[in-house]
């Protein structure tokens, strides 16, 4: 029994170990990319075109739904106890400081996490990773690095979109069904956005950008030899990369609100 | 030109011992090919030397410098001098046939202009009896094609050490008579040439060394007359069952 628990410890404290020697590898081939990385710019800019720009109907769509809800919902109830301008802050932190950088990460998760680990696993199983060491290309640098940029950059950019939608789109939504004055919503909705739910929010979304870029290509390197193992890794990438968010997103708040 | 030295090279997988303390010597501008049974280790060794895959213990010397421990710049100068023609081609399967023949090119050979790669392209398509579109995916094209192109990959580059791990391997016989025409055409350039082939008639027609491999381990190595008439029991039971 002992003997088993502590195979489990060090095969764990292994794993931890190897993820963070392969994270810190990302970072220093990052470092390197951004100098001479001129082969990888194109799978950098396909990167950022699937992750940042194709999600964008996906996510304004979102955010100016989620947006309307909160006006519609806030402007419903919190009259009825004197409390209606408290609908701008609880837009705000709802919006830019949680679900905005948090819905995003789970969008991001489902289309380009799911993506980046199958399509590396494959490369994997069709020894396309060697072909690529053949010729000279490292895998971490080609393969590895425009996914981490292009995600990280992607998901701060939308995050941005997102908050831009659901603060304001949603505003033009919310005019169909409960009149609202521009220059009272606006106004009070500036005054009660202070810098620092802008500053977590862009944190936030890095922080998350990082942890779905390198879980999931992490688990597409795992892939060893046989096509069953893409959808099993892809799965786990899925999981890790959420609980990690989620994770980060409570240490984030812990240490920015206390 | 290289020659390729592999030192007490050990390989072990889920347990399993793929290959074990392996010493060769693949000297300069000859051909060296592996043969065995099926599942002894021949791709496995020749990924080894080729250093796509890392052992457990032992080392690659090419020129009598280990290639694991090779600085970036020298392992970059080595990859460009060599290359590998893979037994399922392994193209990348997000690219054009373009893009997959001018990826070496534009890592080796900077050319902003690209219009000296994209003839040598062409040169090299024409070459390897390619005519379809270059546009197309890998994922478009026969099996026969796909190994024609990867092996135009690899020779885009005019490299000196060519790993061949058996590309006739599911080729029609029209594509093997060609891509053996073209590796015939190489012995003539003085290349240094490790290969695993099952075809008998290819082995008698370029190899100069042959090494006898069975369960992870190198039976017996030699020149081509020395292995054929070997006294070794596994080793002749390896080359009449190829025969």
């Amino acid at each position: 029994m002992l003997g088993k628990l502590g195979r489990w410890l060090i095969s764990h404290i292994k794993n931890l170990l190897y993820s963070l020697g392969f994270f810190f590898r990302i970072i220093k081939a990052t470092i390197v990319f951004a100098k001479k990385g001129q082969v990888g710019r194109k799978v950098l800019t396909m990167q950022i075109l699937f992750t940042g720009v194709q999600a964008l109907s996906n996510i304004s769509l979102i955010a100016i739904a989620l947006g309307a809800v909160i006006i519609i919902q806030g402007v419903g109830i919190l009259p009825q106890f004197g409390q209606g301008d408290l609908i701008y802050p609880i837009l705000i932190t709802i919006i830019t400081r949680e679900l905005g950088p948090m819905l995003c990460a789970f969008i991001i998760i489902a289309r380009s996490g799911t993506a980046i680990a199958s399509e590396i696993g494959s490369n994997v199983v069709n020894h396309e990773i060697e072909a690529y060491i053949s010729v000279g290309i490292d895998p971490i640098s080609y393969l590895a690095v425009p996914r981490f940029i292009g995600v990280t950059l992607s998901l701060l950019l939308l995050n941005l979109y997102f908050n831009f939608f659901g603060l304001i789109g949603s505003y033009f939504i919310t005019q169909f069904i409960h009149p609202i004055q521009a220059a009272e919503y606006f106004r009070k909705l500036l005054y009660n956005l202070h810098p620092d739910d802008i500053i977590s929010s862009i944190i936030k979304s890095i922080v998350f950008g990082v942890i779905i870029s390198v879980v999931s290509i992490y688990y597409g390197f795992k892939v060893e030899q046989s096509t069953t193992e893409i959808p099993q890794m892809t799965i786990k990438a899925v999981g890790t990369a959420s609980v990690l968010c989620i994770l980060a997103d409570a240490l984030i708040v812990l240490i920015y609100y206390t | 030109m290289y020659d390729v030295y592999l030192k007490d090279i050990t390989l072990i997988k889920n347990q399993r011992k793929i290959l074990s303390h392996i010493n060769a010597h693949f000297p300069k501008s000859k051909t060296s090919v592996i043969i065995g049974p099926s599942g002894c280790g021949k791709s496995t060794l020749l990924k080894v030397a080729a250093a796509l895959i890392p052992v457990d213990s032992g080392k690659i010397l090419v020129n009598d410098k280990d290639l694991v421990k090779m600085k970036p710049k020298e392992l970059l100068e080595f990859r460009k001098k060599s290359s590998f023609v893979f037994q399922d081609a392994a193209l990348w399967a997000n690219q054009s046939v373009y893009q997959n023949m001018s990826l070496p090119l534009r890592l080796h050979f900077p050319d902003p202009g690209s219009k000296k790669h994209q003839k040598k392209i062409i040169e090299m398509l024409n070459l390897v009896g390619y005519t379809d579109s270059i546009h197309l995916r890998p994922a478009e094209l026969s099996n026969g094609e796909r190994k024609m192109i990867s092996l135009g990959r690899a020779l885009i580059t005019s490299p000196e050490l060519l790993y061949l791990d058996n590309p006739f391997v599911l080729v029609d016989p029209s594509v093997a008579k060609k891509m053996e025409s073209l590796i015939m055409d190489l012995l003539n350039q003085n290349k240094t040439i490790i290969a695993n082939f099952s075809s008998s008639s290819l082995i008698h027609k370029i190899a100069d060394f042959l090494f006898v491999m069975k369960d992870g381990k190198l039976i017996e190595s030699g020149t081509k007359e020395q292995i054929l008439n070997s006294k070794n029991s596994t080793t002749s039971s390896i080359i009449n069952s190829l025969l």
